[in-house]
């Protein structure tokens, strides 16, 4: 959103990189809104799939061309998931839990 | 969202990391205010504090709850947490009470706080507003 600025200072990137193996992994962004953290983190994974409850943050995520042919989106109920047991390496809540 | 936390865990390979970031309000630092998002006006290196935001933290420490279970039911075992503040800038009012009613669940100002907010802005139109807030990182890895 134009006049918003959120963490430009990516004190939250720099803490995720210092803490969490995210190299080759394929994450699960629960709660994405519009794609703004895998977007952060896109370069250190394997793929990323984001689920969020809202079609209107899923539309601005799709919309996020640098995550093309590493990050797809769905909208989904987070307590539904609609994925196999043992897919992802990483579970990520943003501001989501 | 806490109730999602078991089917996150569900489609975790074994070994796997659920990585919880978020606001952290814990019930133990009750209403002091270094412990609630607060909220600055910038003008160049000027810094003022201006306001504290209050919000109902149940889901909070509902969510709290939901980790500290899944921990005790050794389900996940903690391997990371970390605090750090987590800030947001805004260019104007309008935009800062637009995101505080969509994003904060409508994170309440306390009367005098906004009236300081106001003034300060009228005083300095060119002020950036930044809200601070308290956020902790949890590495969790799935037993």
């Amino acid at each position: 959103m134009k006049g918003v600025r959120v963490d430009p200072e990516r004190r939250e990137t720099r803490i995720l990189r210092r803490h969490v193996p995210f190299a080759g992994a394929r994450v699960l962004d629960i709660g994405c809104g519009d794609g703004r953290l895998s977007n952060r983190i896109r370069g250190w994974i394997e793929s990323i799939v984001g689920v969020d409850q809202a079609g209107e943050d899923i539309g601005r995520a799709h919309a996020r061309k640098r995550l093309d042919g590493i990050a797809c989106f769905a909208v989904a109920d987070a307590s539904r998931l609609p994925f196999q047991d043992r897919s992802f390496d990483l579970a990520l809540y943003s501001w989501s839990l | 969202m806490g109730h999602a936390l078991h089917e996150s865990i569900r489609v975790l390979k074994p070994g796997g990391r659920v990585v919880d970031i978020r606001p952290y309000f814990p019930a133990s630092l009750g209403k002091r205010r270094h412990a609630r998002q607060q909220v600055y006006c910038q003008v160049a290196h000027e810094v003022n504090l201006v306001a504290t935001l209050a919000r109902e933290y149940v889901d909070f420490h509902f969510a709290d709850r939901v980790v500290a279970e899944a921990v005790a039911g050794r389900m996940l075992a903690s391997s990371a947490r970390i605090d750090f503040v987590f800030r947001h800038y805004f260019d104007s009012l309008e935009l800062f009470d637009q995101c505080r009613a969509r994003w904060w669940d409508k994170a309440h100002i306390p009367v005098a706080d906004r009236r300081l907010l106001e003034r300060t802005l009228r005083r300095h139109p060119s002020a950036v507003i930044r809200v601070d807030t308290p956020v902790q990182l949890q590495v969790l890895t799935k037993v």
